[in-house]
């Protein structure tokens, strides 16, 4: 039986649970994308919305005229300031020296206040102390020295103006655009000086550009902490976060988002009506966006948790469906392999699965039935085989002896009938020389009786000889067992050394037996029983007892018995232990035994002598049981 | 022959394929004082048997030319009171049965003693 190569492409089992879950990760993360998008795009349209908003609150133009205009104008019109203007800067007097240190205090913001001509030129100014500070190299400008302290007058010593744009202002309160007074942002913003009605020149004050700290509140309560306020130039060329110039991207009239100190900036501007600048409301993208950032990983986390989810349900679908196929494909293979506990599964499900199953337990069943019918027939068979081959082989085993027997009846018959003859001559020779040499010497006489000894045993043997290889069918006839074993005791010479025991109850049965076969096995077994105790005291014994309705004759001596490998050879024709002997007495015996419904065996242990066992019928069997077994191949021919 | 003769000299035809059983045996006849005849198969026996005035023919059954049965059936046609033993070295109950019903007086084995002989012919004397 051939198996298929164990290829395994790909798992039902796996490949359903891998496509969903790819699947589903497409669609998650496509509809995730979507959303964050759309989720992204419109908190940024709200946050840019927002600004706009807040940069049009901003750029509201104040209800309230700020004060500085109202104390500015009326600096203007003080006759001393004018007296100023009037003597073209000679005349300054202390009032108004202290007006003009007073339009600029020692707040950091204003760095100074000047007293212009219409063309520009600094009749008369005032440099506040922060300025001072600067030039003594204080690096923070916003460090200004507490306590109130005068502003200086230009020109002194430590005074360091700081830049003017030097132009003639309007008839107006006009602020400017911003510019660059050493790292300070600053605007001028001017307030016309009249004389009787015509303008005479400016009250002119640098100032750094901020933001009040209300405004700043107001901005972080509208939009978080995180927004910053810009103020730009109309015409963007300078823009400032109210400490320090920025760069900042040109002006546009919707929201736009720009990078900026490593951050993106989320920004909106509008024009602001008090003076020529745009103001900027910024807010940071990362965090108008973080909740946006949180969505994104939630929808990750989400997605993540549908794939994995969609992974173990359709894993566990899949293997619901497959692995019932898995087993009966191992139970198929077991089968296949020969295996015959295959166990019976999914027989309790009522859809095709089951069905599948339950038409597998079926096949599985009658291969098995099969299978045990097909076992058990070997088996019979290989017993009757068996058997069969067994009595062949004794079959074949009873024939070689027969056919070897018979072999030897033919020659021995031959040798034997070639040798009568001369035995015959000299058997008459023998006679006549002893009736002729009556009176011969001693010696003479001892030589011819040896002589005759040496004819008449030579003629016995051949006698023996054909009489045990010409049997005949028996001729059946009823005898005692003691008659038959007594008539043939007394002829075997039994030499003194040896005593002989008996034991035949007299009640026997009688035997259903050719008596001159029976008598024949007879002499063989005594002859071969004294023959195992020559030169030896010893006891043959001889003991008749019932054994069903056949009468067993054991014939035992106290001999060296036989060798355990001897057990069966002593029946097989030419085997013998003797010195003398050609060795067929035994199996002839058995034959004749066997032709006579008998039984011939050696039931002896080795070392405790011979025990020879002749079962024979009797006349109380049958006569079914007692027709002669006619063994052609003992009639041997003359 | 004899050098003794006894009143009544009886005559005894040996027949035999085998000379020195012949020669034997009418050694042992002589010895007793019998006359002695020789034949050494079957036809020669007939021939001598009629010839001569033979009391006892001890005779081989298994000779050359004529068997000894087939010559003893011939013989007793004729001489119908001669007695007859025969001899044989192959031994089975049809031939004494054979024997017996041609007529002869007993079938002996070879080898058997002179003596089982002699005893035959005293018997039958």
């Amino acid at each position: 039986m051939s198996r298929a190569p164990t290829v395994r492409p790909i798992s039902l089992g796996w490949m359903v649970p891998v496509i969903s879950a790819a699947i589903l990760a497409v669609v998650v993360t496509g509809f995730g994308t979507i959303a964050y998008r759309a989720v992204r795009g419109s908190t940024l349209d709200a946050a840019a919305e927002r600004l706009t908003t807040v940069v049009q609150v901003f750029a509201q133009p104040a209800a309230v005229q700020p004060p500085w205009i109202r104390e500015g104008e009326a600096v203007a019109r003080n006759s001393d300031i004018i007296d100023v203007v009037r003597s073209n800067g000679q005349r300054v007097s202390d009032s108004a020296r202290a007006r003009v240190a007073r339009l600029t205090p020692d707040t950091g913001q204003t760095l100074a206040t000047d007293i212009r001509d219409v063309t520009g030129n600094v009749l008369f100014s005032i440099t506040s102390p922060i300025v001072d500070s600067l030039a003594r190299g204080d690096t923070n400008g916003n460090a200004v020295p507490k306590g109130v302290r005068v502003g200086v007058e230009a020109g002194s010593s430590a005074a360091h103006s700081p830049v003017r744009l030097k132009r003639s202002y309007p008839d107006s309160v006009t602020s400017s655009e911003m510019y660059m007074s050493g790292s300070h942002v600053v605007i001028e913003r001017s307030i016309p000086i009249h004389d009787d009605r015509r303008l005479v020149g400016h009250i002119a004050q640098v100032r750094k550009v901020a933001v009040s700290q209300n405004a700043i509140r107001q901005l972080n309560t509208l939009i978080g902490k995180d927004a910053q306020l810009v103020i730009g130039n109309r015409d963007g060329s300078l823009w400032s976060d109210l400490s320090k110039a920025v760069e900042h991207p040109a002006p546009s009239s919707t929201p736009t988002t720009y990078e900026r100190d490593g951050r993106r900036w989320l920004s909106a501007t509008g024009p602001i009506p008090t003076g020529p600048w745009l103001i900027g409301v910024e807010f940071p993208e990362d965090i108008v966006l973080a909740r946006v950032y949180a969505l994104r990983w939630r929808l990750f986390w989400i997605g993540v948790g549908i794939v994995v989810l969609a992974v173990l349900v359709t894993e566990r679908l899949s293997r619901r469906l497959t692995m019932p196929l898995l087993r009966l494909t191992t139970a198929a293979e077991g089968i296949a392999a020969g295996r015959r506990a295959t166990p019976l599964i999914e027989l309790e499900r009522t859809d095709e699965i089951g069905r599948l199953s339950r038409a597998f337990a079926t096949m599985a069943d009658s291969i098995r039935m099969s299978q045990d019918t097909l076992e058990m027939e070997i088996g019979d068979r290989t017993i009757e085989l068996q058997t069969a081959l067994t009595q062949l082989r004794e079959a074949q085993g009873e024939l070689v002896r027969q056919e070897r027997l018979a072999t030897l009846g033919h020659l021995s018959g031959s040798i034997a009938h070639e040798l009568r003859n001369p035995l015959g001559v000299m058997t008459n020779a023998l006679f006549y020389l002893e009736n002729v040499l009556s009176e011969a010497p001693q010696k003479v006489r001892d030589h011819l009786g040896k002589l005759r000894n040496q004819v008449r045993l030579s003629e016995s043997i051949i006698t023996g000889l054909l009489s045990v290889t010409r049997a005949g069918p028996p001729q059946l006839s009823t005898v005692s067992v003691q008659q038959i074993v007594d008539e043939h005791l007394s002829r075997v010479s039994v030499p003194s050394s040896i005593g002989v025991e008996r034991d035949i109850p007299p009640n026997l049965p009688e035997l259903l037996v050719d008596p001159i076969q029976i008598g024949q096995i007879l002499t063989n077994l005594f002859t071969n029983a004294v023959q195992a105790m020559e030169g030896i005291d010893g006891v043959l014994k001889v003991r008749a007892r019932a054994v069903g309705d056949r009468v067993r004759i054991e014939v035992a001596d106290t001999g060296p018995g036989v060798r355990p490998e001897d057990r069966e050879r002593i029946f097989e024709p030419l085997f013998t232990t003797k010195a003398r002997g050609i060795g067929l007495g035994l199996s002839v015996s058995r034959s004749l035994a066997r032709a006579n419904s008998g039984e011939l065996n050696l039931i002896s242990a080795p070392g405790k002598g011979a025990v020879m066992a002749l079962e024979l019928p009797t006349a109380l069997m049958s006569n079914a049981a007692t027709a002669p077994i006619v063994d052609s191949t003992t009639k041997t021919a003359v | 022959m004899a050098s003794s003769p006894s009143p009544v000299q009886r005559t005894v035809l040996i027949v035999d394929d085998d000379r020195d059983i012949v020669e034997t045996l009418c050694d042992i006849f002589e010895l007793r004082g019998w006359r002695t005849l020789r034949a050494y198969d079957g036809q020669d026996a007939v021939r001598l048997a009629t010839q001569n005035n033979v009391d006892w023919i001890v005779m081989d059954v298994r000779m050359p030319r004529l068997s000894g049965v087939e010559a003893l059936q011939a013989i007793r046609e004729k001489l119908p009171n001669v007695r007859v033993v025969l001899m044989t070295a192959f031994a089975t109950n049809d031939l004494a049965a054979r024997a017996e019903r041609a007529g002869a007086a007993r079938v002996l084995y070879k080898p058997f003693e002179p003596s089982t002989l002699f005893a035959v012919i005293d018997s039958a004397a």
